[in-house]
């Protein structure tokens, strides 16, 4: 009899322990991966909604712009571009300064201030990053998303913004005060500085192709996975 | 007597304590070195011209097998949700399939490889457990690759890889985890090898 209970201890003991092994296995990484491994139903209240503008991005970005920008890319040359993405970059300085500024960052907001005015002389209006060269790198760029993040205001939904892509109810009116820190709308109407924007995401295309598809090749679920790659770089962002 | 061994207690606790600094510093070295001379012979292969597609992908993953927990990262991609309930054969079936699909996509990624540097950072310890920060620079960006180490029976093994802070277990974790809600198990693996002959077939293209 007691031997019998001895077997059946031992049994459930072996029975238990790899069971309890993989429990160590989460416990372990628990802190990590609280969100994954414990059953969580991920927020995404405008679900619908972004799963259709994603499908809608998806088909212009794929059938129009992508293919448009492989047709510049083949008519002009890499430095060419590369000069016109300098450019803009350059253009866009004032508002990662703001930005560096109001989150206290000082150093990098001097980063940039020297970038922006080493580039726009030597770098004749800043198509070349001399800056770069003489050894001052672009430090990780802010924006007033990230301003607002680092001001403790949450994320709030996921929302996909149609032709510009995902984003989230934060960053989406943080993209409202850059628009003013942008140099063109001073000198330009709306249409054509819209132009000049659009012109600008449409040259920085041309030096990416093929990246989204091979994005989306890799995931089971394209919309899931351009939405949480979203908010981890984000989130990531918001940290550094 | 008594004085002497009253000096030797209160010196152990500082040395003590100075061992462990000399243990986690020892620690933070071997993690770097760890990551440093894989990365460095991946590239090495990836730059061999002599060697064809096929090879090249072969010796590559004879030179990250050991040191990448693809068992654990299929674990901790499926969770405690779906893992428990989950029969032996088929954890297998999923953890087989896994792999491959991290296989054939990171493949595809190798052969995007021209000339880019890595610049390798100061490990960071958390917990018990390293991350290990590196950039790729390439002529007009620079991405971050964070490589996260735990320690399994003496070997340090990556469990999971993020890029620009986007972490690949949490993001499969994401995705296969939506999957389920509304799909059974064996859709999923069914996908998954659909994936992965697609995969193939790209890749032979080339």
């Amino acid at each position: 009899m007691r031997k019998g209970v001895l077997i059946g201890m031992a049994a459930l003991t072996l029975c238990a322990a790899p069971a309890a092994a993989q429990e160590d296995d989460f416990a372990a990484f628990e802190a990590e991966f609280h969100a994954e491994l414990t059953p969580q139903k991920v927020s995404d209240p405008l679900r619908g909604y972004n799963r259709l503008v994603f499908g809608f991005n998806d088909f212009v970005y794929l059938r129009i712009w992508e293919p448009s920008a492989k047709a510049y890319r083949w008519v002009f040359p890499q430095f060419f571009r590369m000069g016109v993405n300098n450019a803009f970059r350059n253009a866009s300085g004032g508002i990662r300064f703001a930005n560096s500024l109001l989150q206290f960052k000082f150093k990098r907001a001097g980063i940039e201030l020297s970038r922006l005015v080493l580039n726009t002389t030597l770098g004749v209006g800043g198509l070349w990053d001399n800056a770069e060269r003489l050894g001052i790198p672009e430090p990780p760029p802010e924006d007033f998303g990230q301003t607002l993040g680092r001001w403790g205001i949450p994320a709030g939904p996921h929302f996909v913004l149609p032709l510009l892509g995902p984003s989230n109810l934060r960053d989406s009116i943080g993209m409202v005060p850059d628009i003013f820190g942008s140099p063109f709308i001073y000198f330009l109407n709306t249409y054509e500085s819209t132009g000049v924007r659009a012109g600008d995401y449409f040259n920085r295309s041309s030096l990416h192709i093929g990246e989204y598809s091979a994005l989306k090749r890799d995931a089971l679920d394209p919309y899931t996975f351009f939405r949480d790659a979203y908010e981890m770089n984000r989130k990531k962002k918001v940290k550094e | 007597m008594k004085i002497l061994l009253a000096a030797l207690l209160a010196v152990l606790p500082a040395a003590k304590a100075y061992a462990g600094l000399d243990a986690a510093e020892d620690e933070k070295k071997i993690v770097s070195r760890v990551v440093k001379s894989t990365v460095d012979e991946v590239l090495k292969v990836l730059q061999n011209k002599e060697l064809s597609p096929e090879a090249r992908r072969a010796k590559v993953m004879d030179i990250i097998e050991p040191y990448l927990d693809y068992q654990l990262m299929a674990k901790l991609t499926l969770g405690r949700k779906h893992w428990p309930d989950l029969e032996e054969t088929k954890r297998d079936e999923f953890t087989k399939l896994f792999v491959e699909l991290l296989k054939t996509s990171y493949f595809e990624k190798l052969d995007l490889f021209t000339d880019e540097k890595i610049e390798y950072q100061e490990p960071v310890r958390i917990g018990n457990k390293y991350d290990v920060p590196t950039k790729i620079v390439s002529k007009d960006q620079r991405i971050a690759v964070v490589y996260k180490l735990y320690n399994k029976d003496g070997l340090w093994r990556t469990y999971d890889i993020v890029i620009e802070g986007i972490s690949l277990v949490k993001s499969y974790s994401s995705q296969y985890g939506e999957f389920l809600q509304d799909k059974p198990f064996d859709e999923l693996l069914k996908t998954m090898r659909q994936k992965i002959a697609d995969g193939k077939a790209k890749l032979k293209k080339k």
